[in-house]
């Protein structure tokens, strides 16, 4: 360690740097041997006195990296700082080193030697390396990104100040007329809500993940599923947005959900059908048995009509037979027994003839025919009835209703008559001793809250003996009767049902015993009107 | 027979035409013809020339209805007083259809039930063409009375008599 003379009167100080210096400096003499060296030279080497002194310098570098620093001409140009090479350690090791050379020359020019500062930048190259494998694998992943995804930064403001090539692309809209927009409110068709959400969650620090509906320049429409990720740069969010095309899905979805909504529609539609159909079948089914209970009616009567015709041409001759008989038998001594014979073939026609007619008028009672009539004129015309047949002093009849509110319905003036003569008659038979018959009428307008029609509800009351509890059930059944034998058919109480059945009527009954009886009738006023018969000149009534 | 009235009744059924004819003539003041044949019912009644004419509503081969309509087109019959006889019943007039139908009832009461509806002898006559009817089974008293009743009025309508005319009335 011989130190050039010129360098005598710092020596000291340099010697301190030299010996304390953590980068390796080496000193080589004009045949460019080593001559001197620090201890960060032959710590960095592995080397030592013997291994060093008078080396070539040469043999501290492979042979391709001399050649390096000899392309250097650095005799030449007497510097050459920042040299990046390799030299070989003890061990062989190559150790990456960025070296400055010095060529030391004296007054005259010539070549005394060289200094080499060597730095061992094996931590910097690896830091390097490292550094540019993430950048490549970064910029790959970019690429990768660039080609999948519609990119863009935002700021913290909300402002596009990235857009990528496929942003462009999908969106329409070149890159500078991008940079700079309100990355929200630019081109999204979203509710506000939907978008204030977005950004308050990304301004929180928050992930945002959703589908967002966009408009291009053209004014097309492209959906993208987005992942909005802020990251924190110069202690301020920007917000990267990463965005997959799914128009095409979106799409699809659409077609989906149309198809879906038709089907629902029209699987709706099928239901309702179906409702209709049951509904439609359910009428049918009504119609039907009433059409049936009709023509069985029909049927019925028809038959009682010729049947009871043929009855009474049989009937009329007994009676007129037995007429003759009575003359003869008379004419006889001793008559009085024989007489009484007689007299039965008499009644017995007779009962025949009351039984026939109950019938017919039963049977009457299944044809309705219906025009427009005034129920106060059927009450009134048939109490006149009443009155004329049977005439009966102790027995009242009392009407109790005002005209006022008249309304005109649907029915068979004929029959209903009957049925009121038939109840009046019941109630004349239930007061021996005489009493009161009350008819009340009144008007009770429709309300469609409860579907129901316009109707009279009409009483029709007596005081007399009342109908025992045990045959309340009974007394509309054809047939029953609890008159005696020959007074009553069974057949006056069904008949009324019968009437107010065809006219959509009902009939209820009310009774105490030894207080009377109270009839209730309710006649809706269109019940019959599908009883109409052919032409309606309208009320002649 | 001088004064006794005359009445024809046609009727298919013989028993009944025979009990009536018997029943009628018995009183002294009636004499009888009686048809089972309603084919024939104008030369009968032409042949007979009765004051009254009895006649079944019900005969097969020709209506009593029919038989009325012809009658009343008749000049020499159409003044002719007839009582219609059915077994259908009562007869009722409906306003609507300006006709009457057959209504049961129950005419061995003397009170013959008449509806309101029914008018009476007029109305029958007007619409129908027939003086008045009585329901099969009737008996004897009954028919009298109808028939006394409709010779009545039939006597104290005579002023208006004009043969010529009415032939349309129906």
């Amino acid at each position: 360690m011989n130190p050039p003379k010129k360098l005598e009167g710092s020596e000291e100080i340099y010697r301190i740097i030299f010996e304390n210096s953590a980068v390796a400096i080496t000193l080589a003499d004009e045949e460019e041997r080593i001559i001197a060296w620090n201890p960060f030279a032959a710590k960095l080497l592995e080397m030592d006195e013997k291994d060093l002194l008078h080396k070539p310098v040469k043999d501290f570098y492979p042979a391709e990296e001399w050649d390096k620093v000899r392309t250097c001409n650095v005799r030449k140009w007497g510097q050459k700082q920042h040299l990046e090479t390799k030299i070989i350690n003890k061990r062989g090791e190559l150790i990456d080193v960025d070296i400055a050379i010095t060529v030391l020359k004296d007054e005259a020019g010539k070549i005394l030697g060289s200094i080499g500062v060597v730095s061992d930048i094996r931590t910097r190259k690896r830091l390097t390396n490292m550094l540019d494998a993430s950048v490549k694998e970064l910029a790959d992943l970019k690429a990768g990104l660039d080609e999948h995804a519609i990119v863009a930064i935002i700021d913290q403001m909300g402002k596009i100040i990235y857009a990528n090539d496929k942003f462009c692309a999908v969106s329409k809209y070149t890159r500078e007329e991008l940079v700079g927009q309100d990355y929200i409110s630019f081109h999204a068709i979203q509710p506000a809500e939907f978008m204030q959400s977005l950004w308050k969650a990304i301004s929180e620090g928050k992930v945002w993940k959703g589908e967002i509906k966009n408009t291009t320049k053209l004014g097309d429409y492209y959906w993208v599923d987005t992942t909005i990720v802020p990251i924190i740069e110069n202690q301020s969010y920007q917000y990267i947005s990463i965005n997959t095309d799914i128009t095409q899905r979106k799409k699809q979805d659409e077609e989906i959900r149309l198809i879906n909504r038709d089907l629902t529609a029209n699987a709706k539609a099928l239901r309702e059908m179906v409702v209709d159909r049951e509904k439609a079948y359910k009428e049918l089914e009504e119609n039907q048995r009433q059409m049936i209970q009709v023509e069985k009616m029909a049927t019925l009567g028809t038959l009682a009509a010729g049947f009871a015709h043929e009855i009474k041409n049989p009937l009329g001759i007994i009676l007129q037979a037995s007429e003759r008989i009575h003359k003869v038998v008379s004419a006889l001594p001793q008559s009085e027994t024989n007489l009484q014979y007689v007299q039965m073939v008499r009644s017995a026609a007779e009962r025949a003839n009351r039984l026939v007619t109950t019938i017919l008028r039963y049977s009457r009672a299944s044809q309705v025919e219906a025009n427009v009539i005034n129920v106060y004129d059927v009450i009134e015309s048939s109490i006149e009835l009443v009155k004329q047949t049977d005439r009966r002093d102790e027995v009242v009849i009392e009407t109790h209703y005002t005209r006022e509110n008249e309304h005109t319905l649907y029915g068979d003036a004929i029959m209903l008559q009957q049925a009121f003569f038939d109840l009046m008659t019941n109630s004349m038979d239930a007061m021996p001793e005489g009493g009161k018959i009350k008819i009340s009428a009144r008007f009770e307008a429709s309300d469609p809250r409860i579907k129901k029609g316009a109707q009279y509800v009409i009483d029709v009351a007596d005081t007399g003996t009342g109908i025992p509890p045990e045959y309340i059930d009974k007394i509309f059944d054809p047939f029953f009767t609890t008159k005696e034998e020959g007074k009553g058919t069974g057949l006056g109480l069904s008949t009324v049902y019968l009437i107010l059945e065809r006219h959509n009527g009902t009939i209820s009954v009310k009774s105490k015993l030894g207080e009377g009886t109270v009839f209730t009738i309710t006649l809706p006023v269109d019940g019959a009107k599908s009883l109409q018969k052919e032409e309606d000149d309208g009320r002649q009534n | 027979m001088g004064d006794k009235i005359k009445i024809v009744m046609i009727d298919d059924e013989a028993d009944l035409c025979l009990l009536v004819k018997s029943n009628l003539e018995d009183t002294g003041e009636y004499t009888v013809a009686t048809s089972t044949n309603p084919e024939t019912a104008e030369s009968f009644i032409k042949q007979e020339a009765p004051n009254l004419l009895l006649l079944d509503n019900v005969m097969p081969k020709r209506k009593g209805g029919d038989i009325v309509k012809a009658l009343k087109k008749d000049p020499e019959l159409k003044r002719l007083p007839i009582i219609m006889v059915s077994g259908k019943g009562e007869m009722v007039f409906d306003k609507k259809k300006q006709e009457f139908k057959w209504m049961p009832n129950n005419p061995l009461t003397k009170d013959r039930g008449t509806l309101p509806d029914v008018k009476g002898a007029e109305a029958l006559s007007q619409a129908y063409g027939v003086d008045d009817y009585v329901s099969k089974p009737f008996a004897t008293e009954l028919l009298i009375e109808v028939i006394k009743d409709v010779l009545q009025k039939k006597a104290k309508s005579k002023p208006e008599e004009n043969p010529d005319s009415g032939v349309g009335a129906v």
